[in-house]
């Protein structure tokens, strides 16, 4: 699996303007900034929204970008920093007493969160309480099934880092996801006992 | 009932977390309606890649305060 973002010269040419490049990147991007805001969001943040956030910063804020080659890490990093602020003002509004803010409407089908399964809601929930550091590797790598070296570069830190950081990762998920009513894999249990 | 394993979980959380073809259509649709004017991202592009300067930062900042009274 690729990451959207990693032909340079179409980047390049999108930030110099070029109409029908900006449009390709934005569809090349789209499917992969949801993904990610759905995955890495939590249960609180509308991934539709933050996406769109991403999605605003990226038209408006391309030009500003110094390397096209590096536009996979800054789009990472853009949806990271929209998703944190997407977290916050969730935490925020738990306190802001009155009714909740007017919801943009979007048609049938855009709150999928609602829909999920109980099982995947649950998977949700372990993935929240991983430190962000760890919940970024072990959804890229395990879930998307990105290689090491892929999640590295679009993280801009070593492959080591990936390893230890997965490795970490895959520890915490097994002990939150059986205190959540998940079943462990017989693998897994003898990886974790090896 | 037994409980899925966290294998199968995960395969499932990913299934249902994969963006759609229909809300990847409605989150363009949508970011085509909010950015421009003109109603087209590229027309907002054009603003924000190019001169005038500061155009861009306009509309940006235009957009987050609708937003921003809308949630609050």
């Amino acid at each position: 699996m690729g990451y959207p973002g990693t032909d340079s010269e179409l980047v390049a040419a999108a930030a110099r303007g070029e109409e029908q490049s900006l449009e390709r990147l934005v569809d090349e991007c789209l499917p992969a900034v949801l993904g990610w805001c759905a995955r890495l969001g939590g249960p609180k943040v509308d991934a539709e929204d933050a996406a769109h956030d991403v999605m605003m910063v990226v038209v408006t804020r391309l030009d500003r970008l110094a390397r096209p080659e590096a536009f996979p890490y800054w789009l990472f990093g853009v949806c990271r920093n929209v998703l944190r602020s997407h977290r916050r003002r969730a935490w925020i509004q738990r306190w802001v007493p009155g009714e909740p803010p007017e919801q943009i409407e979007r048609g049938p089908g855009a709150d999928r969160s609602a829909e999920m399964s109980e099982t995947a809601r649950r998977v949700q929930a372990v993935l929240v309480r991983l430190p962000s550091a760890q919940r970024e590797v072990l959804v890229l790598c395990d879930l998307e099934e990105r290689s090491s070296s892929e999640v590295a570069a679009l993280l801009k830190i070593a492959q080591g880092t990936v390893k230890s950081r997965l490795r970490l990762a895959r520890r915490r998920f097994r002990r939150e996801a059986g205190e959540l009513g998940l079943a462990a894999d017989l693998e897994a249990v003898a990886a974790g006992a090896s | 009932m037994t409980e899925p394993t966290y294998t199968q979980a995960s395969a499932r959380f990913v299934r249902e977390t994969e963006p759609t073809d229909e809300a990847v259509a409605r989150l363009r649709d949508r970011l085509d309606r909010e950015v421009g004017t003109a109603g087209s991202v590229k027309d907002v592009a054009g603003d924000a890649l190019g001169p005038p300067a500061g155009a861009a930062a306009r509309v940006t900042s235009r957009l987050r305060d609708t937003r921003r009274r809308r949630r609050w």
